[in-house]
């Protein structure tokens, strides 16, 4: 028994640490003014995780739409309320499957390629002999990714959100003969800029932030062995993707939750 | 990787986000940029709003001439005063324009159809438009009332 | 008031006239505004007179209205005409479109219609309005416009059921107060009718020709006249609610 809450202390105050840890290393590489040079680090960083990540975004994104408008099609049909697809669809999408399935496929391709990527490094020794050499890793390796992320999340989710419209429409309209016209104005009345757009592009800045945080401080922390960087591209991942659905989760209560 | 592609793809991927956001902004959610239109508030007193939210449509001849900007409630009364914002300039509907709240569609939105009436007197900018029809179900009523006053004989 | 002034001291000061004047203006505001108020609560008086003429009119009626309708449609109509501007409530049932491309003649022949489409739809059930009261229900608030009052009044029937009737009067260049628009359990039939008048012009049927609309206006009354005298005979004749 004691032993037990032993272990459940050791691990609160291993938890808090990693926190600490975290915390200290995103604050310190997002400080300091940024210079020309790393302009040219971000860019290169922008196309590692957003220009890369487009392949996957993309065809995920059309079918997720496709096949949410074939669902909904599906069970409208049955109330002959085929034209609320569009509605549906769109608003299904911003405040919901776009930003949260959007990140979690970012948590899988960047998340863990930003991880691999600082955990080798950290492994084979370049992050030290950077800091020999009076280059701070922090400002060349971390912040880059830090920024790249939080920029490229939210117009990847953007794109996403879409393409998986189109995909919606090319299967209500095209295939299952819906009416255009009712696809897209019921659509335009119902969605609203801030309510519906606004907010789920709050969700994937946030998204965004939590995603590329734990990617890059599980680099960072890596244990410098091949097991080690295994372990810690699985547990960004892993990471990750829990957060996203928890996160996801307070906000949407907090943002349409209605309570009286 | 050359740095001039590189350069390229990311000025593209960057391109196409925003492209993507200003897609959400105006095919989705029906935002207009075609500069500040002309458009002038008019108040509606109703006996029953139930259902109607913010920024429904108003209507008027089947065609979306404005939006419910507002909501309240006046106590003295004990009515309902709803804000309309129409398109276009005041001074164009009669005094005596009744406003309806119709449901649309399966999903049961509710709206404001304007019906326009006879004065030569018009609506400006913060007139009240006095007759109007709440959220009701009409036919049931109005076959209530006949079958109601009619007693045994 | 008045009277506390006048019995001061013969010699009042500068200060204390100017006190009395200021009253005495006050005072004759109240008045004033009393007298405003008067001119709107005219509009019940209206409602509250012919209800009661009609409850007499129903009364007396019971005698012949089984043999005679008509009789009894004309009386009401009488009874109704100087009350109600039926040619402004018809005229406000056709819309600002169809009011405005009618001819006089036009408009004329649908006010006519349109009050004896109303007359006889719900003369006959009023005349089954046994024992019911029609309590005015006064307002607690000064009319929005002047010259527009909505009078509230209960229908109370025999079965103890209670229906919301408000009737919307307008105050006329002659000084009279007249009905212009009646809801009906939270229905305004005013707009009601202008919706289906609208709804008619657009029916293809017609081809946006008024006159046909007039026609077919007294046709679609007269139809739901006698849908109404049919389930009144069916009613009448069971002897189970």
């Amino acid at each position: 028994m004691i032993g037990y809450l032993r272990a459940t202390g050791e691990r609160a105050l291993v938890f808090f640490g990693h926190l600490g840890r975290a915390s200290l290393m995103w604050g310190n590489a997002l400080s300091g003014i940024p210079r020309w040079n790393d302009l040219l680090l971000l860019v290169k960083q922008i196309y590692n995780i957003g220009v890369l990540s487009l392949v996957i975004i993309v065809l995920s994104a059309f079918s997720i739409g496709a096949v949410i408008s074939l669902q909904f099609h599906t069970q409208l049909a049955k109330f002959g309320a085929e034209d609320a697809v569009g509605v549906g669809l769109a608003m299904v999408l911003l405040r919901e499957l776009g930003p949260v399935v959007t990140a979690l496929l970012f948590a899988g391709r960047a998340g863990s390629a930003i991880t691999a990527e600082i955990g080798l490094m950290k492994s084979t020794e370049q992050l030290s002999s950077m800091e020999m050499m009076g280059v701070d890793p922090l400002r060349r390796i971390v912040a880059p990714r830090l920024w790249a992320g939080m920029f490229c999340l939210p117009l990847l989710t953007a794109i996403f959100n879409v393409v998986a419209i189109y995909g919606g429409m090319v299967v209500a309209v095209e295939w299952l003969g819906g009416d255009p016209g009712g696809f897209w104005i019921g659509m335009q009345d119902a969605v609203e800029v801030w309510e519906d757009i606004g907010k789920g592009m709050v969700k994937s800045v946030v998204f965004a932030v939590v995603v590329t945080w734990i990617a890059v401080y599980q680099g960072y922390d890596t244990v410098p062995t091949a097991e080690g960087i295994g372990l810690s591209t699985t547990r960004t991942v892993v990471l990750s993707s829990v957060m996203i659905l928890a996160m996801d989760f307070l906000l949407t209560l907090s943002m349409y939750g209605d309570f009286r | 990787m050359r740095l001039r592609t590189l350069e390229i793809s990311v000025g593209a991927f960057v391109l196409a986000g925003a492209l993507a956001l200003v897609f959400l902004a105006v095919k989705v959610s029906g935002v207009n940029f075609t500069g500040s239109r002309d458009s002038y508030t008019v108040l509606a007193r109703f006996d029953d709003v139930a259902g109607l939210r913010h920024r429904a449509k108003v209507s008027m001849a089947g065609v979306t001439i404005g939006r419910v900007t507002g909501i309240e409630v006046d106590l003295d009364y004990g009515e309902a005063i709803v804000t309309l914002e129409l398109d276009g300039l005041a001074g164009v509907l009669p005094a005596d324009t009744g406003a309806q709240i119709l449901t649309e569609g399966m999903l049961g939105a509710r709206y404001i159809n304007l019906l326009p009436g006879i004065e030569e007197e018009f609506l400006e900018e913060g007139d009240m438009i006095l007759d109007t029809q709440g959220a009701l179900v009409l036919e049931k009523l109005i076959g209530d009332v006949v079958t109601g006053m009619r007693t045994k004989k | 008031m008045i009277a506390t002034a006048m019995s001061g001291k013969p010699a009042m000061a500068n200060g204390a006239r100017i006190l009395v004047t200021l009253t005495l203006l006050f005072s004759l505001l109240g008045l004033r505004a009393e007298a405003l108020e008067e001119e709107w609560r005219q509009a019940e008086v209206i409602v509250q007179e012919t209800s009661d003429a009609m409850l007499i009119l129903i009364e007396e009626a019971k005698i012949y209205a089984d043999e005679d309708p008509e009789r009894f449609y004309v009386a009401v109509e009488a009874l109704l005409s100087p009350v109600v501007d039926f040619p402004r409530f018809a005229g406000s049932v056709m819309g600002k479109k169809y009011y405005q491309q009618a001819s006089t003649e036009q408009r004329q022949r649908f006010a006519d219609s349109f009050k004896w489409g109303l007359v006889r739809t719900y003369g006959l059930a009023l005349t089954e309005f046994n024992d019911g009261e029609l309590k005015l229900v006064p307002a607690t608030n000064p009319p929005r416009r002047p010259d527009r009052v909505s009078v509230n009044q209960e229908i109370h029937s025999a079965a103890g059921q209670i229906y919301p009737v408000v009737y919307t009067m307008a105050l006329s260049k002659d000084g009279a107060w007249r009905m212009r628009n009646i809801i009906v359990n939270g229905v305004n039939m005013g707009l009601t009718y202008r919706s289906q008048f609208q709804s008619a012009a657009q029916d293809p049927a017609y081809g946006g020709d008024l006159d046909k609309i007039i026609d077919a206006w007294a046709d679609l009354l007269a139809a739901e006249a006698d849908k109404v005298i049919e389930e009144t005979k069916i009613e009448g004749t069971s002897t189970s609610q």
